[in-house]
């Protein structure tokens, strides 16, 4: 498995479908697990008052983020290959939007 | 005379690993050697495999002297194979170059050697006219063999054949904008451990060609294992396709001044060869990054309008051929905004993320404020989360179509529809058709139709 970036820009308008989006993510991802892992995502507050997402996974390749993408419904915008990881601190508690 | 054979067999087996020197000096040993005794069908096989060595490299008048010598020994000896085979040599460079009836003597050759029963050279048959029907986008020939071909080398064991036939069925699929498939396709070849290296050439780029286009990364290494393959057997149905997705890779990610570098040598072989489907695509590319050639030959397909600047041809052309994705850049080669608008709009149809970035730039050149990003994809436009090509199926499901009608509309398989069905009846959550298209009707999803 190797680790991934995906942008998702202004996916969703309201933060219920944020959720939903991540309810499908995760079923579709737990099918799937041998191929998609789902690690971190940061929503994104766009300038338009919706919502995007930027994600981490962990992928067997780029085609398998696009399978899961397509079978969970959610956008692609970009996915970059992370080449490497620096942790400097741990990730901010999250917060409900 | 069995050493003569022996010869013969390797030189056969050393070709598709890449071994083709040695394969040739073998195929060249084996006539030297065989010529010295009388006339017999191993030295048909021997004039036939040589012919085939030089159909390999596209060396056409090599390959049509040596096939010349085959058939005219094979008929006087009553050897059919050995006729068959010297066919199959003289027929792939004709269909290369556009002849028309050479598409319709390799059938008739393959219809022969089926009905004799003469399992491999059925094998070969498949795999020698559906790659260079695949390359010069002959859809007709690829729709009516593909599948039958795939299936005559699963119930015989053809399992090289099978690879071949499974590369070239990815390259069709990603010709005709199907992407998915062209990966699926891709991968399964790809899987194998012990795959010859063609195939895997082939499958390679394919997948290159996927990711490059979307956007996506891991492209480089791709190109990179799939020249080291092709480049030291010298021969252009190798190469050729390898230099094309290397231009087309670096002008995606916006490195246009790489594309000479990595089309010149296969350009020199190509015209060395005649081969002018492929001298059209590489002087395509090379248009692109503002190169322009002189070259004696003159290139066949869309491409010759392409390089001749008549990119509103080309586009009609591609478009004809079935190839959404090679319309779409046709039509950016245009430097009017209305061109160039509607092939960003179905460069964002279809995802092509990157081709559509350089569109709206050259849009944004010409002084075009307003450049809109087109429609997201419709994955997110729907409750039920159906996917655009499952709206498709849904939609002629409404009409009431059974999934062997609705697999030809689409132009899919049988079985990619009846996956697509029972994932339309899941995510709706409902138990058949009728109660899916009730269904569909509720949510609004047939409205847009």
């Amino acid at each position: 498995m190797e680790t991934y970036l995906i942008v998702r820009r202004s996916g969703w308008r309201t933060a219920d479908e944020l959720q939903e989006a991540a309810r499908r993510s995760t079923a579709d991802g737990e099918r799937m697990s041998e191929d998609v892992r789902w690690i971190r995502s940061y929503v994104v507050a766009e300038t338009d008052g919706s919502f995007g997402l930027v994600c981490i996974y962990q992928a067997s390749s780029p085609e398998a983020l696009r399978r899961h993408a397509y079978a969970a419904a959610l956008p692609v915008d970009e996915i970059a290959a992370v080449a490497d990881t620096l942790v400097v601190r741990p990730d901010p508690q999250p917060i409900a939007i | 005379m069995r050493e003569g054979d022996a010869l013969r067999i390797r030189s056969d087996v050393g070709w598709c690993p890449g071994y083709v020197a040695q394969s040739r000096r073998d195929a060249r040993d084996c006539v030297s050697l065989l010529e010295t005794l009388p006339a017999s069908r191993e030295l048909g096989h021997a004039y036939a495999n040589l012919a085939n060595l030089h159909k390999c490299a596209e060396e056409r008048e090599e390959a049509k002297a040596w096939a010349t010598r085959a058939i005219e020994l094979g008929r006087k000896l009553g050897a059919q194979e050995v006729v068959l085979r010297a066919t199959e040599a003289v027929g792939v460079p004709e269909v290369l170059d556009g002849a028309p009836d050479a598409l319709d003597r390799l059938e008739g050759a393959l219809a022969s050697a089926r009905e004799a029963g003469l399992v491999d050279q059925v094998g070969r048959d498949y795999y020698s006219f559906l790659g260079p029907a695949a390359a010069v986008r002959n859809y007709t020939i690829t729709e009516r063999h593909l599948a039958s071909g795939l299936q005559y080398c699963s119930d015989h064991g053809l399992e090289l054949f099978r690879l071949y036939l499974l590369a070239f069925g990815a390259r069709v699929a990603l010709d005709t904008g199907r992407w998915d498939e062209a990966v699926d396709g891709a991968k399964a070849v790809l899987r194998v451990p012990r795959c010859s290296t063609t195939p895997r050439i082939l499958t390679l780029v394919v997948l290159a060609l996927v990711r490059a286009r979307r956007g996506d990364p891991e492209v480089q290494t791709l190109l990179d294992e799939a020249w080291a393959l092709a480049e030291p057997t010298g021969e252009l149905p190798r190469i050729g396709p390898v230099a094309v997705a290397r231009a087309e890779a670096a002008w995606l990610v916006g490195r246009p001044d790489e594309i000479a570098e990595a089309t010149g040598a296969a350009l020199d072989l190509a015209v060395r060869r005649q081969s002018r489907w492929r001298i059209g695509e590489l002087l395509a590319w090379r248009r692109r990054a503002g190169v322009h050639d002189e070259v004696a030959v003159e290139p066949r397909g869309p491409f010759a309008a392409q390089i001749a600047g008549n990119w509103q041809q080309a586009a009609e052309e591609w478009t004809q051929i079935g190839c959404p994705y090679e319309a779409a850049l046709a039509s950016a080669d245009a430097d009017e905004e209305e061109p160039l608008r509607r092939a960003l709009v179905e460069l964002q149809r279809i995802e092509a993320r990157p081709a559509a970035a350089i569109v709206s730039r050259r849009l944004r050149a010409l002084g075009v404020r307003a450049v809109a990003r087109g429609p997201r994809p419709s994955t997110r436009s729907n409750a039920a989360a159906l996917t655009a090509r499952e709206l498709d199926v849904l939609g002629l499901l409404a009409d009431g179509l059974r999934n062997a009608v609705i697999a030809e509309r689409l132009f899919l398989s049988l079985r990619t529809v009846e996956h697509h069905v029972s994932a339309i009846l899941g995510k709706l959550g409902v138990q058949s058709r009728s109660e899916a298209v009730a269904e569909a009707g509720r949510l609004g999803l047939l409205q847009d139709r």
